[in-house]
């Protein structure tokens, strides 16, 4: 299916909605998040070497402090403001968990 | 997991106060003399009872003419802290001096650094308020750290803090312990003394304290005691009343803070049971039943001292070396 989109974000594109903006919306915030979780955490652009569903808790990639970083690069990069309630595991815990909750937030906004 | 323990209770934590002191005392002797070959031991007093203990654990190893006690206050200590610590100080009987260390942590901007981050949080803090953080979560929350501050009219604020500001106030107030420490070797050099580290079990074993502040020393010799035992030796061993009944504060921000709003979500006695629990193998409905908590909060708890070994490893670390050096055995 073609999706419009530079091949190197579309590592699997059956698996988004691409047609729509919302899709392609995801689509950049996954690499985004990826990107941000790869170069800053592991130090690697090798992409196979986190999931987009692994537990970033349970991998030990993520800590207290560790969290506190994302909720930063959350709202100053993604522009999504992250309140308390928010700070729960199923909204952070994961790359495709973060990209749901961003662009829930960006849809509600 | 065993099955559910029948009993769990403090009685777990029981140990032989006097037969734990003879074998700390002897240990003490040997490792100065046969590991460290030094002449006696410099302990910081806090005024709380984990120093208290190490010092007479010392004095009963080597005798109080080979204890050098630091008192060792700054702007934000309780003002009795360092009272109390005299007292134990006279009370063993021994050298002991006392050292404000307030002006050398405003040389260095610790005070201004962390208040300028606090700021960044709450633009009016100055000058009579207070403040203190505390850890937030639980009931299926991540863990964050908030910012809690006291008007001068006693109003109290509360404002999650950002990761920039966090690092900052904890870095700015990791001076203290980190000076602290500068002046307890400069007495263990002089004096060719060891230098004591007074961390407890559940502090040593969930890193809560400071990478080359309070974690530094020559010889931790409570480590491995739970808080409930730390105080059953201070029982035994006379420790002024006082200490003995003194509540377990950090006595670090100008806000009292308990050591479990900090790092624990427990009441400390409630923790050392869990700890316990979970160096044990004990089910997590077994605790539950122990400590008057559902199943779910339990097995929470014993998951939060994983993650807290795991995100603490960094501080027990000595440094890493690219290539092992074998002459030297590192």
């Amino acid at each position: 299916m073609s999706t419009g989109l530079p091949e190197d974000i579309c590592h699997d594109p059956t698996s988004y909605d691409v047609a729509t903006p919302w899709g392609a919306m995801t689509l950049d915030l996954h690499e985004r998040i990826l990107r941000y979780l790869l170069e800053n955490y592991l130090f690697t652009e090798d992409r196979n070497a986190l999931g987009v569903d692994e537990s970033l808790i349970g991998r030990g990639i993520v800590d207290s402090t560790g969290i506190l970083e994302v909720v930063l690069f959350i709202e100053e990069e993604l522009g999504v403001k992250v309140h308390d309630e928010d700070m729960i595991p199923e909204n952070l815990d994961s790359v495709n968990r973060i990209a749901a909750f961003v662009a829930t937030k960006r849809r509600s906004a | 997991m065993s099955e559910p323990r029948r009993g769990l209770g403090p009685k777990v934590l029981e140990i032989d106060a006097g037969e734990t002191i003879e074998r700390l005392s002897v240990w003490l002797r040997r490792i100065l003399a046969r590991d460290l070959s030094r002449r006696g031991f410099v302990v910081a007093i806090s005024g709380g009872v984990d120093s208290a203990v190490c010092a007479a654990l010392a004095v009963a190893a080597v005798g109080k003419e080979r204890v050098y006690g630091l008192l060792l206050p700054e702007r934000d200590s309780s003002s009795a802290s360092a009272p109390r610590g005299r007292r134990v100080a006279e009370h063993l009987g021994i050298r002991h001096e006392l050292l404000d260390i307030a002006a050398a942590l405003e040389a260095l901007g610790c005070y201004r650094l962390r208040d300028d981050a606090i700021r960044v949080v709450f633009p009016d803090y100055g000058h009579g308020w207070r403040s203190k953080i505390v850890i937030r979560g639980g009931a299926g929350r991540l863990n964050h750290f908030n910012l809690v501050v006291q008007t001068p009219s006693g109003e109290m604020r509360e404002a999650r803090l950002g990761m920039r500001e966090y690092l900052q106030i904890v870095a700015a107030t990791n001076y203290k312990q980190r000076i602290r420490k500068t002046i307890e070797y400069y007495h263990a050099d002089r004096l060719h003394y060891a230098v004591i580290g007074t961390p407890n079990r559940l502090e040593f074993d969930q890193g809560f304290f400071v990478k080359n502040g309070d974690g530094s020393a020559d010889v931790k010799p409570i480590a491995h005691l739970y808080k409930t035992q730390v105080y059953a030796l201070a029982r035994h061993l006379g420790l002024p009343s006082e200490v003995c009944n003194a509540a377990a504060t950090t006595d670090t921000y100008s806000l009292a803070q308990g050591q479990d709003e900090f790092f624990f979500r427990l009441p400390l006695e409630q923790m050392d049971l869990a700890l316990w629990a979970h160096n044990h193998d004990v089910s997590p409905a077994a605790l539950a039943e122990a400590l008057s908590i559902e199943v779910a909060q339990a097995a929470a708890i014993y998951a939060d001292i994983e993650a807290k070994r795991r995100t603490t490893r960094y501080l027990h670390r000595s440094a890493l070396l690219a290539e092992s050096i074998a002459e030297i055995g590192v």
